[in-house]
């Protein structure tokens, strides 16, 4: 089923087989890249999509892992070289010249004690033998050729001093460097904002169209192929299931598992519940606003506001969907409201009562009644207490459940959010991402909450496992007449659950209402750039526009 | 970097007020001084005289004020034995303890070091698992065996080496070796451990993947990272080794250090040299933890350039 042009393929896999240990990861995987062409790489965590993009450069080694069959060409046809069995030497010569690699995360990819020049010279200087102000004026140059701006002070900068977006910038400005033939991009834009991601999608099409490289994109959001590849591979466990253009793969899936995937992704404009009509004001926000610093003796600066006079309102069933980038103060409104920390000023009114002044001990009881749901379900459990003793913690340390309560109430909890009642006994490291998430929720449930605050609750799981966990709090709050305020950086999810939505913009909310209304009519320019950055989950974005500027100015 | 210095500044005055108090109190919780140090053989009239003189029938408050207005103007008494002032006494003792640390810490940089990164890279083979058997060897061995046992070996039975004084280079290879020996130890582990910390970050595979060769890869990326974590810790061994190391290698050894001084005090009951000596060792240990807050701040450019 491998689609095959005329040109003969500038990298070719064939049957790679991935083991990490005893556990084979990648079971004969195949396929082509040609020059010019942007292939993807799709699957969810675990599916081996990761490991075969270090096993080009056989990065895999370094990881654990062992390539243990199969074969990886790189080159024209007359004259390929095999790299699996390419001797070290070699094989350190085409790294970051001829094949280079950008990676997920930005902020832990560049060293962080190493300034932007030198290391961006240090590939000039191994594979070009450029030095001095020759490597320097090359290093310049590349970072040029990624628009950003004010090139000459970045090089003295240290990646600490520059935002993820421009980090990810510098990793695509040393990877092109040496101008690569074959540029594999391993998530590259999982770790930025809506907005940024628009961004560097749109410079990796434009350099790629610039410079012919081929490209390797690995990711696992539908949305983000549709605006970037060519073709897409579809893996699965490993395994390849499907491979097709990416607007064939789009309007026609084959495979049922490339289906249940393109159902599961959020897809911006699929519609949102119906606000609640005469919903009794469960929680009143008014005028909250929280800085950090300044309290030190020692310190000059003022305070920084983050959340600035922010006032909201959550019914009694409703779910308010709290949008925004990182860094603009939602976790920070999040964690004020419950008084995780301490809001500078502002009233918070829980069901009438105001809970802002409270002393510790008052505001005990008031505790009980918000919950919260955290990002990383790995980082959220505690690995050395048991499933029974993690959800009834809650209610323990709130005097609901006692003794033997706590195994019938771990019991109820877990039968509530679809864990089998047996799964008490069990730690968390037997559990997937998605069933700790529920674990989590499970958690929040105990003390009988009205308010569950969910902050990034699905952003750390694949999509199928996210679309499980909305549901199911759709299904929790339907049964039992829960509050949520769900927070994501992530428009299309948000739309999904939330009956109404507020946008957050640098520690203000600059838009809220019904969600379709924000959605359809959307009032601030903020709320029309950030739904323009979607990816909209079908092809048709694919027609070519050039690059817009940076609006890191904004 | 202004800030972050000024703060390091304030945080060592007031350390040293919270010590000269610490001095102050526990000197005076031990009981008398004198019954304490001079119980025997003095006569009631003696021991009035010497109670006026000391100020102890004063109250502690008065006491205390006195003991700063002394310390403030550099005078902590008079030495029991040498009847001349105690910074003096403590001031001749200063350099050859110095120069006895310095040795020291730069042999277990040299070694601890390299040795902590190869036993990092080749973990899974037996040049890491030798390394680290060697180091848990030299944590089991305290100073003063290594120390007697090399005196043993190279002067009783070879003759090599001199036992006491430090007249010579050669004086220098047996103390430094005994006061080190703990601390290559700690800090070979130390380093092994911060640098499979640091080979397991991404920036490490960013590297590789730049086509660099695992010498530079190792040595430019891990070790810069490395020697964050290595750093903060190695300011507090320092210290350690200054205060109680020196004291048992430098009585061993004869050499005319304050650890030396502080046993024979000890010994005669110098009550007065006792304290001074406890004071400028802890300065020291003060001093050891600016400077490695400083290296620390020069290592970490997120230290250093942090805006405050």
């Amino acid at each position: 089923m491998t689609l095959r042009p005329h040109n003969p393929p500038l990298l070719s896999v064939k049957d790679l087989r991935i083991a990490f240990g005893d556990v084979q990861a990648v079971h004969g995987l195949s396929f082509d890249i040609h020059r010019g062409e942007t292939l993807a790489l799709v699957g969810e965590s675990g599916s081996g999509k990761s490991a075969t993009a270090l096993s080009i450069l056989r990065l895999i080694e370094r990881e654990g892992g062992r390539i243990n069959g199969g074969s990886i060409r790189f080159g024209p046809s007359p004259d390929p070289v095999e790299i699996t069995t390419l001797p070290a030497a070699a094989l350190r010569a085409l790294r970051g010249d001829r094949i280079a690699m950008v990676f997920q995360e930005p902020m832990t990819s560049l060293n962080p004690v190493m300034r932007i020049g030198r290391q961006m010279t240090e590939t000039l200087r191994l594979h070009r033998g450029l030095t001095g102000a020759e490597a320097r004026s090359a290093a310049r140059a590349a970072l040029d050729r990624v628009m950003i701006p004010d090139p000459g002070r970045r090089l003295d900068q240290y990646p600490h001093e520059l935002s993820g977006g421009l980090r990810q910038r510098v990793m695509i400005a040393m990877a092109l460097a040496c101008e690569p033939e074959v540029l594999i991009a391993d998530e590259p834009t999982t770790a930025l904002d809506v907005t940024t991601q628009a961004e560097i999608l749109t410079l990796l099409r434009d350099l790629q169209r610039d410079m012919g490289m081929a490209v390797l994109f690995i990711t696992h959001d539908l949305g983000v192929v549709a605006e970037i590849a060519d073709r897409v591979v579809v893996m699965q466990n490993g395994r390849k299931v499907e491979e097709a253009r990416t607007d064939a793969l789009f309007a026609a899936p084959r495979h049922p598992y490339t289906r249940e995937l393109i159902a599961a992704s959020p897809r911006l404009g699929a519609g949102a519940p119906a606000p609640l009509k005469d919903a009794q004001t469960l929680l009143k926000v008014s005028n909250l606003c929280t800085s950090f610093g300044g309290t030190s003796l020692l310190s000059r600066k003022a305070p920084t506001p983050v959340v600035r006079n922010v006032s909201l309102t959550l019914a009694r069933g409703e779910t308010l969907g709290l949008v925004g980038e990182s860094g603009c103060g939602k976790s920070t409104l999040a964690r004020s409201i419950l008084r995780l920390i301490e809001p500078t000023s502002g009233l918070i009114e829980l069901d009438g009562t105001p809970i802002t002044g409270l002393s510790p001990k008052a505001l005990k009881p008031h505790r009980a009644r918000m919950q919260m749901v955290f990002q990383d379900p790995y980082a959220s459990l505690n690995p050395r207490m048991s499933i029974r003793d993690l959800v009834t913690e809650p209610a323990f340390l709130h005097g609901v459940a006692h003794g033997a309560d706590r195994a019938a109430l771990a019991a109820d909890l877990l039968t509530r959010v679809g864990l089998p009642a047996d799964a008490a006994d069990r730690y968390p490291h037997q559990f997937s991402g998605g069933q700790r998430q529920r674990i989590c929720i499970a958690r929040a449930l105990s003390v009988r909450p009205a308010i569950i605050v969910a902050d990034e609750a699905v952003s750390a799981l694949d999509v199928s496992n996210a679309q499980r966990i909305t549901d199911l709090m759709a299904d929790i709050q339907r049964t039992e007449g829960l509050s949520f305020l769900f927070i994501s950086h992530d428009i299309a999810v948000v739309e999904r659950v939330s009956h109404r939505i507020a946008v957050m913009y640098k520690g203000e909310i600059v838009e809220t209402g019904p969600t379709n209304e924000v959605l359809r009519a959307p009032q601030h320019p903020y709320t029309r750039r950030l739904l323009a950055a979607v990816p909209k989950g079908a092809p048709e974005r694919l027609i070519q526009t050039p690059s817009r500027p940076l609006v890191d100015a904004l | 970097m202004t800030a972050y210095l000024l703060r390091i500044f304030i945080k060592m005055a007031v350390t040293l007020f919270a010590i000269l108090t610490i001095t102050f109190i526990a000197t005076r919780l031990s009981g008398n001084p004198i019954d304490t140090f001079l119980g025997e053989g003095l006569t009631a009239e003696g021991r009035e005289k010497l109670i006026a003189y000391f100020q102890l029938d004063r109250s502690l408050w008065h006491q205390y004020l006195a003991f700063l207005r002394a310390a403030a103007s550099g005078d902590f008494g008079l030495s029991f034995v040498e009847r001349r002032p105690v910074t003096q006494v403590i001031a001749s003792r200063i350099w050859p303890s110095a120069q006895l640390l310095l040795t020291s810490v730069s042999l277990t940089l040299l070694v601890s070091i390299p040795l902590g990164v190869l036993a990092a890279v080749y973990r899974k083979s037996w040049i890491g698992s030798a390394v680290m058997v060697i180091a848990f060897a030299g944590y089991a061995v305290p100073a003063f065996i290594l120390a007697i046992v090399m005196i043993l070996i190279f002067s009783y039975t070879l003759n090599w080496l001199p036992v006491v004084g430090n007249g010579s280079f050669l004086h220098f290879i047996m103390p430094t070796i005994a006061l080190s020996g703990v601390l290559v130890a700690a800090l070979t582990r130390f380093t092994r451990n911060a640098m499979l910390d640091v080979l397991g970050q991404e920036y490490i595979r960013t590297a590789r993947a730049k086509g660099l060769s695992e010498f530079w890869v190792v040595m430019r990326h891990g070790l810069g990272n490395a020697s964050i974590t290595v750093i903060s810790v190695i300011g507090l061994q320092i210290a350690s080794l200054a205060a109680a190391g020196s004291v048992v290698v430098e009585s061993i050894f004869s050499w005319p250090g304050i650890g030396q001084l502080l046993v024979n005090a000890a010994i005669v009951r110098d009550y007065p040299v006792l304290q001074f000596g406890v004071i400028t060792v802890a300065v020291a240990v003060v001093l050891i933890n600016a400077v490695t807050d400083i290296a620390y701040a020069l290592a970490d450019p997120r230290i250093r350039l942090a805006k405050s």
